[in-house]
């Protein structure tokens, strides 16, 4: 890809979007990275010869994925209005969460991913809990199960510390400044702190493909940070790699190759391997952005005193 | 480019003896395609064996880079031309391909005013799970072709069409070499080089003393003479 004038890349040569090519340079196309790979790492005078455009483009993808699952650190975000069915549909690129908040009063309130499930499928079934069929054989369903109504209406529990928590508005004795109540069998040593945060719950249903929400959700901005795999939606020429990691991505194609043919003498594999991993490194250390003056400001805190 | 009229002088001066060997001019046409295409086929196979000949570093460099020298006579050859559309056909765009191909090199469209896309080679055997495969599918960034029958070249995705502008860069086999003349006086066929039909050979002239014993070859087969046929057969395994 030629390099742009500045003109290009501040006024995208004044096209729409105007914002086209801004930071493009950071990235890298796979477009480039193919060519290149098909010029400098295959040919006659090369260990890999004779191998098709598209399993350098098969590698080259495999190789971005896994970059951005979790060492390009490229978070997505997503802000949706949840409604009263405590539902986020998950975005369609969406592989993994990072984060979850709710966006309140200005302020982002990070939730807790419920411990506990949250929602269920139900079978319909008689007084004798038999489970009841249609004509074909099939298993009636209900449209929703008990758990999810009474978490959408409101009326399930939480053992988190929220609203829901199942202390809220219930009778008990305070006895000098503790609180009992009657239902608690047996004693309680403690806050359980894995649960002690006043925020709503979600928990994902993966196949689902939604988050769910306890009840205090609904009504409010949700902002979802999470990582996709960077296809792009099937996009080929807008799939592109941070310059950081090109070389790696160079690497982890000639590795996946020589390791998957025949007859490759397995220390040219691990040579491959070992450069893989070695260029993988460095390129996360280089990302990282470690530098001095950030580790100062860190290290300034060192000495305070905790009141 | 190898006179023809040079090397039949010469077939003729070692084969005639005592007019015992006459050659036709039809039959030397005849024989002179077949050793141009002998030794045009043979260039592939020198070419593997001088490059292995590198990558086991038993070949030098500048005048003895033995690969370059073959890689020069085959890239004589190499010819481009636009494809003609051709029709739809399912997932394909299917083209005419040069009726003169030996070897595809590069296929390419033009996505946008001088910027052209490769398009990669695929098997017939293969395309269907390389369509299903979600990072391997082909795309405009990334599309495929594959040889169809009777001469065609059918690409995927099919909105690569005839608005694409799809030109290929190939190998082409050699034009026929022919001895044109004209009318026999005193019983003699005269070398006519204005005829349109004359056609020299067209590989390069160091071929000339190969092209020579291969048609010797198959002269002496023809005129069943064995000295002919194994003195010829001798000197070309030498000059191999």
């Amino acid at each position: 890809m030629a390099y742009l004038t500045g003109y290009q890349y501040y006024e995208n040569s004044g096209n729409t979007p105007e914002n086209a090519n801004w930071g493009s340079y950071q990235y890298v196309s796979l477009a480039d990275i193919v060519n290149n790979f098909l010029l400098m790492y295959q040919g006659n005078h090369e260990i890999i010869n004779n191998v098709n455009r598209y399993k350098i483009l098969f590698h080259a993808k495999r190789a971005i994925q896994e970059l951005n699952y979790d060492a390009f650190k490229e978070i997505k975000a997503l802000e949706l209005n949840v409604c009263d069915n405590l539902r986020f549909v998950l975005p369609p690129d969406y592989v993994n969460w990072v984060r979850i908040s709710v966006y309140k009063n200005g302020v982002l309130f990070p939730l807790s991913e419920n411990i506990q499930i949250n929602g269920a499928e139900a079978y319909l079934q008689d007084n004798d809990c038999r489970i009841l069929f249609d004509a074909d054989g099939n298993i009636l369903k209900p449209d929703s199960s008990t758990i999810d109504m009474q978490r959408i209406t409101g009326a399930k529990k939480s053992i988190y510390l929220n609203q829901n928590s199942i202390y809220n508005n219930s009778e008990g004795y305070n006895v000098d400044g503790q609180w009992y109540f009657d239902f608690q069998i047996g004693a309680r040593f403690g806050l359980n702190t894995e649960t002690a945060n006043a925020n709503p719950t979600f928990r994902i249903d993966k196949k689902g493909g939604v988050i769910n929400f306890s009840s205090g959700v609904a009504g409010e901005l949700v902002i979802l940070e999470y990582v996709s795999d960077g296809m792009e939606g099937g996009d080929d020429s807008l799939v592109t790699v941070n310059k950081l990691f090109e070389e790696y991505v160079y690497a982890s194609i000639a590795h996946d190759i020589l390791n998957s043919r025949f007859g490759i003498q397995e220390y040219i594999v691990n040579r491959y391997r070992k450069r893989r991993s070695a260029l993988l490194k460095n390129a996360k250390i280089r990302i990282s952005n470690i530098n001095p003056s950030r580790l100062l400001m860190n290290l300034r805190g060192r000495d305070k005193l905790i009141k | 480019m190898v006179s023809i009229n040079d090397v039949r002088e010469t077939v003729l001066a070692i084969c005639n003896k005592n007019n015992y060997g006459y050659i036709s001019p039809d039959d030397f046409n005849l024989y002179a395609k077949q050793a141009q295409l002998d030794i045009f086929n043979e260039y592939m196979n020198q070419y593997n064996y001088y490059i292995n000949l590198e990558n086991q570093h038993t070949s030098g460099s500048d005048l003895a880079d033995l690969a370059e020298g073959v890689r020069e006579e085959i890239e004589m050859f190499i010819s481009g031309a636009t494809l003609t559309y051709s029709s739809l056909a399912g997932i394909y765009s299917v083209f005419t391909a040069p009726s003169n191909w030996y070897h595809i090199n590069t296929i390419t469209y033009e996505v946008q005013p001088d910027v052209f896309v490769e398009v990669a080679k695929g098997s017939r055997l293969d395309i269907t799970r390389l369509v299903n495969s979600n990072l391997t599918a082909p795309t405009e960034t990334y599309p495929m072709y594959v040889m169809g029958e009777t001469n065609s070249i059918a690409i995927v995705p099919n909105s690569i069409d005839a608005t694409a502008n799809v030109e290929c860069i190939y190998m082409r086999y050699p034009v026929d070499p022919y001895w044109g003349y004209q009318n026999l006086l005193n019983g003699e066929p005269i070398f006519d080089p204005s005829s349109p039909d004359t056609q020299d050979f067209e590989i390069s002239e160091e071929e000339e003393s190969r092209l020579v014993d291969k048609i010797l070859e198959k002269a002496g087969l023809s005129i069943r003479e064995p000295e002919v046929y194994k003195a010829a057969q001798m000197n070309d395994n030498q000059q191999q």
